[in-house]
């Protein structure tokens, strides 16, 4: 067996068009027919919920070949051959998606209004995260003084 | 080979809505690297069209805006406690 012919048996190049496959498919999560939902008409009112969508992924892969495996006292098992070279490789990634509703547009027959959705839950994480940081720091400048 | 940064604007299908043609805009930035890829995809505004007029209303995004003000009064009051130390 060649030196090529060794690589080839690595299993990275396999996943890693497995691991491109998936990277496009998360990612073609994102796309404007996800931000904008389908309308859903009720009693005369056109309802369409907008959204941030956001998605990533990625991926990384290693291989390496070596000489043939040896004994627990470090001596080769078998001849060393090119043919008992061994090789191995991986491929691992992740990746993820989320939404966060904006707004709601609503029509009627009164016109076109845009209403928009507010999430306290994250504006009081911001607000807890970034007064947490500057406060200590406020505290220890008052006492330095 | 694919473009680093990219951001696209795209103008959703357009929806009877009654005698009303609606447009939705979107945008998008997507960040390509050899091995990754993000995709921030947001609403932006909604086109109304009425009797011949076009009307564009812009999406504000109220929860991101709070985050970054939180955020900048922060800062602000932070440099504002440092600027009256001196």
């Amino acid at each position: 067996m060649t030196e090529r012919t060794v690589l080839d048996t690595m299993p990275a190049p396999m996943g890693l068009d497995r691991a491109r496959e998936i990277l496009d498919r998360i990612v073609s999560v994102a796309q404007t027919t996800a931000v904008w939902s389908v309308p859903v008409e009720k009693d005369g009112t056109m309802v369409i919920t907008a959204s941030e969508v956001m998605a990533g992924a990625g991926f990384g892969f290693g291989g390496g070949r070596g000489p043939a495996p040896s004994n627990r006292s470090g001596e080769p098992v078998g001849e060393t051959h090119p043919e008992t070279e061994s090789a191995g490789g991986g491929v691992g990634g992740g990746g993820g998606a989320s939404a966060r509703p904006v707004a709601v547009v609503l029509v009627d027959a009164h016109g076109v209004r845009v209403r928009p959705i507010v999430d306290v839950t994250k504006i009081a994480l911001a607000a807890l995260t970034a007064w947490g940081a500057m406060l200590p720091v406020l505290i220890r400048m008052r006492r330095g003084r | 080979m694919e473009r680093l940064l990219k951001i696209e604007r795209t103008c959703g299908d357009t929806t009877i809505g009654g005698a009303r043609r609606i447009g939705l805009e979107s945008e998008s930035l997507v960040i390509s690297l050899p091995f990754a890829r993000v995709v921030w995809c947001r609403p932006t505004a909604v086109t109304v069209t009425a009797d011949g007029r076009v009307l564009r209303r812009l999406l504000v995004d109220v929860t991101r805006l709070a985050q970054v003000g939180v955020i900048v009064s922060g800062l602000a009051a932070l440099g504002a406690a440092r600027w009256l130390r001196r």
